[in-house]
């Protein structure tokens, strides 16, 4: 029915991406939109659901960039602050970045095939998926990336000065910024190859880079103006450890497989040697390039002309096996992809073992699609029966992880808030209290909650200001004037900042256990009689 | 082309790269040494040693790349007679009249052709066909009565019969190109140049997989290592589409024939002497790559004897006249070889920690893959960057698998066994070489019993996890070797580790 030169055709591009964003939206909308309102998100739609003036208050203590917020705020009055159609903003971003990958993937490879399949893991892999739905502005962080990249690439292709291009890659660093801090990593990345690769863009690139990024610094800086005003940035973060190599590894699996649970994710950490032989298995006939270069310092023109005949004939290719991707598999592009593959992930690393622990894979999803392009690029650059297999596998593979992510119930990201508060919706009565640690888990419980029951944290904490630091002093009084004005304690922990043993410890000592269930991993309710 | 001198860059990978890669081997090296808690001592210093072997041979093949400038003189215009040297054994008479065709139409005019016949001492029939060919083609034969030296000592029988200034040598199935002569004499301007050797090219490289295979093997050898030690001075000779002067023969009384690598050994004489050795990156003669596995052992040994030899009985770091560069390339050249020994440590150590729980390191972070997947990232590409992506995934399986023959070569180097000098057939031996790789097949019937015995034991932990992929590593890289040696039906039906190309140019 459809000839070869269909599938090769911009037709079949356009239908199948289509096809992969359907796709996108129908898992969507049967697993991820319905879920539970995650902290995260909660805490997302709590500040959204300000006014604008203290939206942007409370966004600049928090540690993010106010422009998710600020959209979702407007998304918010227009559609209504439901959950379903809240996470539908994050969602067309992620639909928006199927496309986008693969037009940057095009760029960079000049070959629609390798697009399609970076679109294909894109679309099935669990972790886009995670975040894609995702009530945060990561799917926009990731979009915005792919704007960034596909500008940044354009320059460096482009002849001559393209104004228009360069607007847009300053319009989408600047957006990608309000977006996220990290974004200024992603920025540092492209400044890096720039440095290293500027005779390759065009005269005068240098001058217009200084005053892109001049104008990018005037620009943000009454964001951070503001933030050194409201001086408590991050005191409502919570508490990170520093990152040990076993996180490292853990971007690139969760980049890959999402999120598993503890045993299944040791597992696939620990097939590391077959990355070494995969690693092996993709030195492959590909790519030509001179082993010798001319000295350009020779003068006579006779000389010239032998170096150039030697310069031709030195290219010792024994046996010349040349792919159309071949002649550039090293080129700077490949290069550039590489780097922001890999490159903010090694300085968050950095920057987390000896500045402060900032280290979360979510973090780096600008780096999700560079190392998809990447992977992809070098299974599509010879051919043989086993790369056919492995193309094959990795969808399979990732599509299992996005199925096992989605049915199962000991997933640690998995937060089902909306399963505890309707218990202790059904359970309790006005004499009781709830009492939720840590503090900033209080968000969901303003989503969903609406009981009869106190609602409190441990330490006790307004949402407007700092969240004051955990004493045993505090905690002690705060329990006994539980203890005087309530019947019962539901307590209900998650996110442990170091005290959770505390508190749960001080509770079996002095109250009367009735009984306890775990709504999602980490997240635990406890219940005691306090007469 | 009037005399001149030119400058050439062996730039080819750029030193931060280069760099970067010593920094993380080095950290990766002082990782597993010092860093890492020790399991079993004699595991640790087993895996010491391999580590530290990779790590050096990485690191010289990273001093060989290092870009590095060179001065040529060349002058097109000087004439001398070369004398060219056709070494036949018991070839066919075809193969060898169209080396002698090739030879006859080489466009440099001072030239004497001699077929070089030892057919005779070596006791086989048909010696005659080949003398006949030579009088049919109106060139020289210089057939030995007396055995002795192998190639080597053809070589020094025709250097006694010949007076050529120059002698160019030309194995019985190296078709030099037209311009082969018009390409390499011209160095001979510079009068301390001793030889100059261009690379070995196999025509027949699509033939099948083991001349596939070593191919692939050639690529790195004759790209950027040969390359390497050109800019060293340290380019060596590779017995045949070579050309030497007879007065740097003289000075060494000919070719070695004590060692069944004379070519190497002849080398490592002349560097002694004060000659420079001219390596020139072109195809400019096609031969043939042993066409079945038997034949490709056969040349895998002798290379091997012939290297460790040299580095067991004449060892190149004692020399006082070599300069620090040459010791350093011969020293890692005849040390390559030992590698054989480095394989079986790598093999054996998962099957000790799935069989007896032994392993050499303790580790329960990740720091060690934080390091290996950089280092053997970076590795990988340098090897396919510094050959144009010429190196692969099978060369590297071969040069692997040929563990066994290499540690049978130290056997018998430390054990001074007499092994004669075979040449390398030119014609396909058929039949089914499973029996030489039989250590390979042992490795896998001792890898699936420690897999399942592991398995019974204590489960999928993530420790056995790892151990298993180390072996299923093992096994992977000795698949296309056991490949090549099972009969042709066989593997040609299945080709799952041939990556064949879509488009095939040959270089003419």
């Amino acid at each position: 029915m459809f000839s070869i030169k269909f599938f090769k055709s911009p037709y079949f591009s356009f239908v199948y991406i289509v096809f992969l964003m359907s796709s996108v939206f129908v898992i969507s909308n049967r697993f991820f939109l319905p879920e539970s309102l995650r902290l995260d998100e909660s805490q997302s739609i709590w500040q959204a659901n300000r006014s604008l003036k203290d939206m942007l208050e409370v966004n600049a203590r928090d540690v993010h960039m106010p422009l998710y917020n600020i959209l979702l705020h407007n998304w918010m009055n227009y559609f209504g602050n439901n959950i379903f159609t809240n996470r539908i903003l994050s969602l067309s971003f992620f639909i928006g970045t199927i496309p986008m990958s693969f037009w940057v993937t095009r760029l960079i490879t000049k070959r629609s095939e390798i697009g399609l399949y970076v679109a294909t893991i894109l679309s099935f892999s669990p972790f886009a998926n995670w975040f894609g739905n995702e009530l945060r502005m990561y799917s926009m962080l990731i979009f915005f990336t792919l704007c960034s990249h596909y500008c940044f690439l354009k320059l460096y292709e482009a002849k001559k000065n393209n104004l228009f291009l360069w607007f847009n890659y300053f319009l989408f660093s600047l957006l990608g910024i309000y977006t996220h801090y990290f974004f200024i990593l992603f920025i540092l990345c492209q400044l890096i190859f720039f440095l290293f690769n500027q005779k390759a863009f065009i005269k005068g690139a240098k001058f217009n880079f200084l005053i892109l990024y001049i104008s990018l610094a005037i620009l943000i800086s009454p964001w951070i103006a503001y933030v050194k005003y409201i001086n408590t940035a991050g005191s409502q973060t919570p508490l990170l450890v520093k990152p040990s190599t076993v996180d490292l590894f853990n971007v690139y699996s969760n980049h890959f497989f999402g999120f598993q649970n503890d045993y299944n994710n040791s597992l696939i950490l620990s097939m590391w040697p077959l990355f070494g032989v995969l690693c092996l298995y993709f030195l492959q006939k590909r790519s030509l390039t001179n082993n010798f270069n001319i000295s350009k310092s020779t003068k006579s023109k006779d000389q010239l002309l032998h170096f150039e005949v030697v310069n031709k004939e030195n290219e010792f290719n024994l046996i010349e096996n040349q792919h159309k991707l071949g002649s550039n598999l090293f080129s700077n592009k490949y290069v550039y992809i590489g780097l922001m593959a890999f490159l903010p992930t090694v300085i968050l690393f950095f920057i987390s073992i000896l500045l402060r622990p900032v280290f979360l894979s979510r973090y780096l999803i600008m780096c999700l699609v560079p190392t998809y392009i990447i992977l992809a690029s070098l299974l599509f650059s010879f051919q043989s029966k086993i790369v056919y297999f492995l193309r094959f596998f990795l969808v399979a593979s990732m599509v299992l992880a996005l199925f096992v992510q989605i049915t199962s119930p000991d997933i640690s990201v998995k937060e089902n808030y909306r399963g505890v508060i309707n218990y202790i919706i059904s359970q309790s009565q006005n004499t009781d209290v709830i009492a939720v640690s840590a503090p900033f888990t209080i968000y969901p419980f303003y989503y969903y909650y609406n009981g009869s029951a106190k609602l409190t944290t441990i330490p006790q904490w307004d949402l407007t200001t700092a969240i004051p630091e955990f004493t045993e002093v505090n905690l002690e009084k705060q329990m006994k004037e539980f203890k005087e004005k309530n019947k019962r304690l539901y307590l209900v922990l998650s996110y442990d900042q170091g005290y959770e043993k505390k508190i749960k410890n001080y509770a079996d000592y002095n109250f009367k256990f009735i009984s306890e269930q775990t709504f999602s991993p980490k997240l635990n309710l406890y219940i005691y009689d306090l007469k | 082309m009037p005399q001149t001198t030119y400058t050439i860059n062996t730039k080819h990978i750029s030193k931060l790269f280069l760099l970067l890669e010593i920094i993380i081997s080095l950290l990766y090296l002082g990782c597993i040494l010092f860093y890492l808690q020790k399991g079993d001592l004699f595991l640790f210093s087993l895996l010491a040693i391999s580590e530290i072997f990779h790590v050096w041979l990485l690191l010289t093949l990273i001093y060989t790349l290092w870009p590095r400038q060179i001065k040529r003189e060349f002058d097109s215009r000087i004439t001398p007679v070369v004398d060219i040297f056709i070494t036949v054994v018991n070839e066919p008479v075809e193969i060898v009249r169209e080396t002698v065709i090739a030879c006859k139409k080489l466009s440099y005019k001072f030239k004497n052709i001699y077929i070089l016949n030892d057919g005779f001492v070596c006791g086989y029939e048909g010696w005659e066909d080949v003398y006949n060919l030579a009088k049919d083609e109106g060139i020289g034969c210089i057939t030995r009565q007396v055995p002795g030296g192998a190639k080597a000592g053809n070589i020094n029988n025709a250097l006694a019969n010949t007076d050529g200034e120059l002698i160019a040598v030309f194995d019985a199935d190296h078709i030099p190109n037209l311009n082969f002569l018009d390409k390499t004499v011209p160095y001979f301007v510079d009068q301390k140049v001793g030889f100059v050797q261009s690379p070995q090219y196999y025509k027949n490289f699509l033939n099948n997989s083991v001349t596939l295979g070593s191919a692939e093997q050639q690529e790195l050898f004759f790209g950027p290592i040969m390359n390497g030690k050109n800019a060293l001075n340290s380019a060596f000779m590779c017995g045949t589409n070579m050309i030497l002067r007879r007065r740097m023969l003289d000075q060494v009384d000919g070719l070695c024939e004590t060692n069944i690598a004379e070519d190497f050994m002849t080398s490592l004489l002349v560097h002694q002497r004060g000659w420079k050795s001219i390596y020139v990156p072109e195809i400019l003669a096609k031969g043939l790559a042993p066409e079945d596995f038997l034949s490709y052992c056969k040349q895998q040994f002798r290379w091997a004897r012939g290297s460790m030899e040299i580095l067991f009985w004449f060892n190149p770091i004692f020399s006082k006249t070599l300069t620090f560069a040459q010791k350093l390339n011969y020293f890692i050249s005849a040390s390559y070889y030992l590698s054989g020994i480095v394989v079986i440590i790598n093999l054996i150590t998962p099957i000790t920690y799935l069989v007896f729980g032994l392993e050499p390191l303790h580790s329960s972070s990740m720091i060690l893959p934080a390091l290996f997947l950089p280092y053997i990232i970076l590795s990988a590409l340098i090897l396919n960057m510094s050959t144009n992506s010429g190196y692969t995934f099978k060369a590297l399986a071969f040069s692997n698998g040929s563990f066994w023959i290499f540690c049978k070569a130290l056997f018998s180097v430390i054990f001074k066994q007499k092994n004669s000098f075979e040449v390398t057939s030119k014609q396909k031996i058929s039949g089914n070489f499973v029996m030489l790789v039989w250590p390979h097949i042992l490795y896998f019937i001792v890898g699936f019993f420690a897999l399942g015995f592991s398995i019974h034991k204590s489960g999928f932990t993530p420790a056995f996890v790892t151990n298993a992929s180390w072996v299923l590593f093992n096994m992977i890289t000795f698949m296309p070797f056991i490949w090549a040696a099972l009969p042709e039906i066989e593997w040609s039906r299945i080709k799952l580790f041939s990556t064949k190309p879509s488009v095939i140019q040959v270089k003419n």
